[in-house]
């Protein structure tokens, strides 16, 4: 579905309406370019519609994505100015658990070192803990305070960002749209994209597709290494507000770098403006299967219960999940994909879509304007998977 | 393991449902030799239609009279079941069926083993939005019938019941007999359309059913007025009136048609949606059915596509409780066979004829009481369309024409309108038809999955005793 726009040849065009491709779309248009955005679904009808909205420093070590999530975050405070209180942004502040004294001593040597990395963490002891969040197992012996992890209400920001895109008039949101091939032409440069029922042109493709960023990769004869990671998530009812920070174990920080198969869960456990309460989540990598196993709702609802025991009172409300898009070394592919002219691409963020997403926008404008890049996008190289790494079409 | 206690939760068959359907199927079943257990949320058997006070004689369906299999059939009331799963997919397939009680207590749980499953979960109330109607004084078709037939109560002094179907009639007439005043019948289509479906009337005593109730209004002096719809109700703290028009086919007011009408109930109700979301979770194909709405597809011995499922009654398409109870019978039979016991049944033949020409007149009745659009003229912006998050029609429209939300599932993410208590089933419909485009039956059934039906106690489903017992 179109907005009535009969214009059919853009400067650039992104794939994927999700939070990626919002704020990918959002910093091209600021950076004067006349840009389509196009989703074979609805606006965040993918992943975006699909997790948390959690903007996050305290999970990262000190290396190329913490750096990333440090403007990104800094970036978000941007965004909110544009599109005002309807994303729902809270900078609420995380606080990570330890359930033992080793787990605790080995958080707090991890947080000395992000310490170090620029990120602001503060030590607490089980009495500043209850003063953080007053319904806290008293059992538990600290845990550290990151004042600078926040939320968002990544559809509601995705949505708005194109909104205000589609009003400006520099942004065409092309939705129900599925991109079938990204055209090149001898020399093998992008020359726009083919849908089910057009031809769209534009110089640049920005492949924002998620985790469906290897297929639409391959609409352009390249491979791409994205892979999705399920995840559920149990929803609370309302209630008044009962947490008030995110707050996770800490055995989160291992499992998000972690190469195993199988399932992996962590209470993360935090409020929503709606009331209800979020607890999170699980990591498989089992495909595209979407069934829900009741070993993982028990497991999310026992690590939740040990942290906050008066959730055990609480009613379940429902669960959803969605499909991480991960890479196999848990970093995302931002940049220009040196084998084919023209293509960008901003995918496979897995967990951290919605955290990363503001810089990966503005890093991505900055590439294709050819301006000095305030962080390198070297560690981010889509051609990094690739062990013969020819240009496809670049002899001409 | 044997002296296990808990093994005792290990039943042949479980049916989910005590209404005419699940009691058919537990019965026969049951008849033919499997252990069997009904599971059902109302404390008293009989469900929508056979709803009954709980110091009323037992509900027993037409066919199902030997006491002696009644005597080995277990039944569990005012428990329902939150969700179901398969536990061991291999050649002897289990099924857990998770139960709650009524008390919401967080021990109050339990996990039951059943080698097949019945659905037999019936449907609910289908109302669409009209200014006013979060008003106390407003309720469902079904609501009301409840009020009467469970609690002997009168929903009110003088109700207006509003909609479209036969089931509007039937409403009418459990009021006039409870004792009740009825102002007036509202049905937005004109069954006059009935007629060209003469044929499949014909077959089936229903049609007689429904001239009774005709007549019934008539000796009541109770209006029956056709292609009419309720386009507002009045009232502060509670329903005073409601305003009526006449309407097109689409539905759409006829200007100057207006006219006020005093009453202090309202019902709405446009058919029912089938109860599904037991075999949502099962992955069970659904699919739309001839109200719009969607049901569980069941073969012709009432096995949904997972192997070992089986569905019956509303919950495979609305239909009445006499095609209920037929389907029941046979679900029952077919369970049995595919644990190798003989049917219980004397002429299934006979009895799957019946059903087809049962089923070929519920749809030809279905396509008689259409869905139009233009109820969604009515809607104000600031008319409450989803109850359990207040969202306003308002809202609604934004996400649809700023936002670029083209179907439910995006509007609700947008707008959380079907997040809250009651998991969309009421407006969901409504915020369908709000959007430019309907769901397709993938994005319907999506939005009709609910994996945990009802809800229960994070601390019931964290235990890890309940776990533990699958696994044993
Ligand atoms: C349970 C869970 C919890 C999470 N919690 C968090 C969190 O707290 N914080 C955080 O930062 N991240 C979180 N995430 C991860 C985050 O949701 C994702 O990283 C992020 O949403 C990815 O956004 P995206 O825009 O890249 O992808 P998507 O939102 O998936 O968008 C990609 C879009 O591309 C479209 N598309 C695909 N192929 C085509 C095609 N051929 N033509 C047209 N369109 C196409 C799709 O329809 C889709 O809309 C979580 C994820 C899950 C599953
Ligand atoms: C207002 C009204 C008037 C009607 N009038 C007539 C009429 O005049 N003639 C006619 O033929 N039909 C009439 N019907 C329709 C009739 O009620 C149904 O056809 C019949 O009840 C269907 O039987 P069933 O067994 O499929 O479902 P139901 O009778 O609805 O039984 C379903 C049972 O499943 C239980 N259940 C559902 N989900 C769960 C769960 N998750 N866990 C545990 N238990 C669960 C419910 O508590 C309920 O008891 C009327 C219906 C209504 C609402």
């Amino acid at each position: 579905m179109n907005d009535a726009n009969p214009r059919r040849a853009f400067d650039a065009i992104v794939i994927g309406a999700g939070v990626v491709g919002a704020c990918c779309a959002h910093y091209l248009i600021e950076a004067g370019l006349q840009v389509a955005i196009i989703d074979r679904g609805s606006v965040a009808s993918g992943t975006t519609g699909a997790g948390e909205g959690n903007i996050l420093v305290s999970d990262k070590g000190p290396g190329p994505e913490l750096d990333l999530a440090l403007l990104s975050r800094r970036l978000w405070f941007e965004l909110i100015d544009v599109i005002g209180d309807r994303a729902e942004l809270e900078p609420k502040g995380g606080v990570v658990i330890a359930h033992d004294g080793a787990t605790l001593t080995r958080l707090r040597e991890f947080a000395e070192v992000q310490r170090a990395a620029g990120v602001e963490t503060h030590d607490v002891d089980p009495m500043q803990l209850r003063e953080l969040e007053p319904h806290i197992n008293p059992q538990i012996p600290g845990g550290v305070h990151y004042p600078q992890d926040m939320q968002t209400q990544p559809m509601l920001a995705a949505a708005h960002l194109i909104a205000r895109g589609v009003q400006s008039g520099r942004l065409s949101r092309m939705t129900d749209t599925e991109v079938t091939e990204i055209t090149r032409d001898e020399s093998g440069r992008v020359t726009g994209v083919r849908t089910l029922s057009d031809v769209i042109s534009a110089p640049i493709v920005v492949n924002a597709a998620g985790t469906w960023g290897g297929q639409v990769a391959a609409l352009a004869g390249v491979d791409l290494p994205i892979l999705p990671r399920r995840g559920f998530l149990l929803v609370t009812e309302p209630l008044p507000i009962t947490v008030h920070h995110k707050v996770y174990a800490a055995d989160y920080v291992a499992n998000v770098a972690s190469d195993s198969e199988g399932l992996e869960t962590s209470a993360v456990i935090e409020g929503t403006r709606g009331g209800t309460i979020l607890i999170g989540s699980s990591r498989e990598r089992v495909g595209f299967d979407a069934t829900l196993d009741w070993s993982i709702v028990q497991r999310l609802a026992a690590q939740a219960v040990e942290v906050f025991p008066m959730l055990a009172g609480v009613q379940l409300l429902r669960t959803y999940g969605g499909f991480r898009p991960y890479c196999p070394d848990h970093l995302p592919v931002v940049g220009a994909d040196a084998r084919v002219p023209g293509l960008m691409h901003a995918c496979g963020h897995e967990g951290a879509g919605v955290g990363l997403a503001a810089a990966t926008g503005y890093l991505i404008a900055q590439a294709v304007t050819g301006r000095p890049l305030d962080l390198s996008l070297e560690p981010f190289a889509p051609v990094r998977f690739d062990s013969t790494p020819e240009r496809v079409g670049a002899h001409a | 393991m044997s002296g296990d206690p808990l093994d005792a939760t290990e039943r042949d068959v479980v049916v989910v449902g005590a209404g005419a359907a699940g009691m058919s199927a537990a019965y026969a079943a049951a008849r033919a030799g499997c252990t069997v257990t009904i599971i059902d949320a109302n404390p008293v058997a009989g469900g929508q239609y056979h709803r009954r006070r709980i110091d009323a004689a037992t509900y027993r369906p037409r066919g199902c009279d030997d006491e002696a299999v009644w005597r080995r059939i277990h039944i569990e009331s005012a428990t329902t079941v939150y969700a179901v799963e398969i536990i061991d997919h291999g050649t002897q397939r289990i099924f857990g069926v998770r139960t709650r009680g009524d008390d919401r207590h967080r021990r109050d749980v339990d996990l039951v083993r059943a080698r097949r499953l019945i659905i037999a979960t019936g449907a609910y109330d289908r109302p669409l939005p009209v200014p006013g109607w979060d008003l106390p004084g407003v309720m469902t078709g079904g609501g009301a019938q409840a009020l009467i037939k469970g609690s002997g109560v009168l929903p009110g002094n003088r109700v207006v019941v509003a909609g479209t179907g036969p089931f509007l009639l039937a409403v009418a007439q459990a009021i006039l007999e409870a004792g009740g005043s009825v102002a007036a019948v509202v049905e937005a289509n004109d069954p006059v359309a009935l007629r060209r479906h003469r044929s499949a009337l014909t077959n089936v005593g229903k049609a007689g059913e429904l001239a009774r109730f005709i007549t019934s209004l008539t000796r009541h002096r109770v209006p029956y007025l056709r292609r009419h719809r309720v386009t507002r109700v009045h009232g502060d703290t509670t329903v005073t009136g409601v305003t009526l028009a006449r309407v097109d086919a689409s539905w759409h007011a006829t200007p100057g048609t207006d006219r006020f009408i005093e009453a202090d109930t309202l019902t709405l109700g446009y058919g029912f949606t089938a109860q599904t979301d037991l075999p949502a979770q099962l992955g069970c194909t659904l699919q739309v059915s001839a109200d719009e709405g969607l049901a569980v597809t069941v073969d012709d011995d009432q096995a949904t596509s997972v192997t070992g499922v089986y569905a019956a009654g509303e919950s495979t398409g609305v239909g009445g409780v006499d095609l209920a109870g037929i389907e029941g019978l046979l679900a029952g039979a077919a369970v049995a066979r595919s644990l190798d016991h003989p049917s219980p049944l004397r002429d299934e033949p006979a009895l799957r004829r019946s059903r087809d020409r049962m089923r070929a007149f519920a749809d030809a009745l279905a396509t008689a009481f259409p869905l139009r659009s233009g109820w969604r003229d009515d809607l104000e912006d600031d008319t409450v369309v989803c109850r359990c998050e207040e969202v306003p029609a308002g809202r609604i429209r934004n996400a649809i024409t700023e936002l670029g939300a083209h179907d439910a599932r995006t509007v609700k993410l947008l707008t959380r309108a079907g997040m809250g208590w009651c998991q969309g089933r009421v407006c969901s419909l409504a915020v369908d038809r709000l959007c430019p485009r309907s769901a397709t039956l993938d994005g319907q059934a999506r939005a009709a999955t609910r994996p945990v039906a009802i809800p229960v106690p994070l601390g019931a489903v964290a235990d890890i005793n309940l776990q533990s017992r699958r696994e044993s």
